[in-house]
């Protein structure tokens, strides 16, 4: 069997060689279609046009990396961030799925449970929209329909909503149970509403938003754990 | 030659179709590492077919409002380029942003207006949308391994509270986004609290009748009664 260090090794030796060949295929589309179709743009015009986006979405894959990588372990991280969706699906489907299993995210048993949890996502999402794209004309008229429409647009609350109850109430991380870690949520919470209702809205810098919280919810969760407030309790039952 | 010969032709198609192709192999070569590493790891059989149970049931619902996005930009960009973007890299939320601010540079003053001038557009706003990510995609393939690695080193150092620590990580995600639900009137804010009732009465009837089986599909079935409650309360609060 292979170490954990000879796996990890493996799984990021796999993740990066096939994530730099999808680099490749990614320019490839445009490249041969506007090859074929004699339809190049000037590289003056290109750099204009992708200069603006460049900047904006750098800082949020930086963002992400930071904060996302330690919940999800590498192998579950290289399909996340190559498949797109990272926050409104492929992470929360692999942290219910540690939550379900009552495993700590940053261990073996969760590398691996969000590596399996963040490719059967994949798939699905991928023949969900292949279905979609194959059936574009007969399904426009349920595209179009209002009540789809309505709950479609609602699927971060109903999302989140379900998401809150799961990590608040339970504090069961595979051989200990952590009590009080709900508490921890108080203060990041508190300093999300104050820059959002009262600095600015954070609409599009939810990524850095995400990055500057990352400390303030570690120190609050330190000063609440010095306190006693939370604590880590063993499942062993004592001799 | 017109901007959508080009945005919903063949050759696109079979390009596109080849790169989806290529993630899903992929998606099935790590999905093949992972499994053999829980055999490895004398994990419970169980557990991993409750995972795979659940993230599928899980993806569905989200998956639709992605399909969504595609109905939406079908109509400025063809259905080839969003199929690609959407099954791969993109993000719903910020896709059509993407394709807007490309061709805003480009001097439209809509998306729809680039298709009415032929097809030398397309390229642009299909390199725009590309080389955006190109930074994106580098910081991944540089930095994944040694975050990763960093992040179990601490948890290590850090005893007990290590645990603590890689658990509260994800409030932060919480946070950012539930604050702002509840300056987004009154559905939204109904909605979220619909979807906490229904996971909370689920997880009581779960404990309370012994369904063993629910316990995996919670959370899927309170986001999709949940997305349907919305429907409701747009009705009443109308």
């Amino acid at each position: 069997m292979e170490t954990r260090e000879q796996y990890f090794t493996r799984i990021n030796r796999f993740g990066r060689i096939s994530f730099a060949i999808f680099f490749v295929l990614m320019f490839a589309i445009p490249t041969v279609v506007c090859a074929v179709y004699d339809i190049f743009p000037s590289l003056a015009t290109a750099l204009k046009a992708t200069m603006g986006l460049f900047l904006i979405l750098t800082p949020i894959a930086l963002s992400e990396i930071v904060s996302f990588v330690p919940l999800l372990g590498s192998g579950a991280s290289y399909l996340t961030f190559e498949t797109g969706n990272v926050s409104n699906i492929k992470l929360p489907c692999a942290m219910n799925a540690l939550k379900l299993a009552g495993v700590q995210p940053a261990s073996e048993e969760g590398e691996v449970l969000s590596t399996i949890s963040v490719a059967i996502s994949s798939i699905v999402t991928t023949s969900v929209i292949l279905v979609a794209a194959l059936l574009l004309a007969p399904l426009a008229p349920v595209f179009a329909n209002p009540s789809v429409r309505i709950a479609t647009a609602n699927v971060l609350p109903a999302l989140f909503g379900a998401l809150v109850v799961a990590f608040l109430t339970g504090g069961d991380s595979g051989p200990v149970v952590i009590r009080g870690q709900w508490k921890a949520f108080i203060l990041p919470l508190f300093v999300v509403a104050v820059i959002h209702y009262l600095v600015f809205p954070i609409k599009g810098w939810e990524g850095v938003t995400i990055l500057v919280l990352l400390p303030v919810t570690i120190l609050g969760a330190r000063f609440l754990f010095k306190r006693g407030q939370i604590t880590v309790v063993s499942k062993e039952p004592k001799p | 030659m017109k901007f959508f010969d080009v945005a919903n032709g063949s050759l696109l198609f079979v390009l596109v179709g080849a790169g989806i192709a290529y993630v899903l192999v992929q998606c099935v070569l790590f999905l093949r590492m992972s499994l053999k590493r829980a055999r490895e790891l004398g994990m419970d059989p169980k557990l991993v077919s409750n995972t795979i149970k659940s993230s599928a049931v899980f993806t569905l619902a989200p998956s639709i409002a992605v399909a969504l996005g595609l109905a939406a930009m079908a109509p400025s960009l063809g259905i080839a380029w969003p199929w690609f973007r959407l099954s791969v890299i993109g993000s719903v939320s910020y896709e059509l942003m993407a394709a807007n601010m490309a061709s805003s540079a480009l001097g439209f003053a809509k998306l729809a207006d680039a298709a009415k001038a032929g097809p030398e557009p397309l390229g642009a706003i299909m390199y725009a949308m590309t080389g955006g990510l190109a930074g994106a995609i580098i910081l991944d393939i540089l930095f994944i391994k040694k975050v990763d690695s960093l992040a179990v080193k601490m948890k290590a150092k850090a005893g007990s509270f290590g645990i603590v620590a890689i658990g509260v990580l994800y409030y932060a995600v919480l946070a950012v986004f539930v604050a702002p639900f509840f300056g987004q009137g009154i559905v939204a804010v109904a909605t979220f609290f619909t979807s906490i009732a229904l996971t909370l009465l689920q997880g009581f009837l779960a404990r309370k009748f012994k369904i063993a089986w629910l316990g995996n599909f919670i959370l899927s079935f309170s986001l999709i009664l949940g997305m349907c409650s919305a429907v409701l309360w747009t009705a009443l609060a109308k």
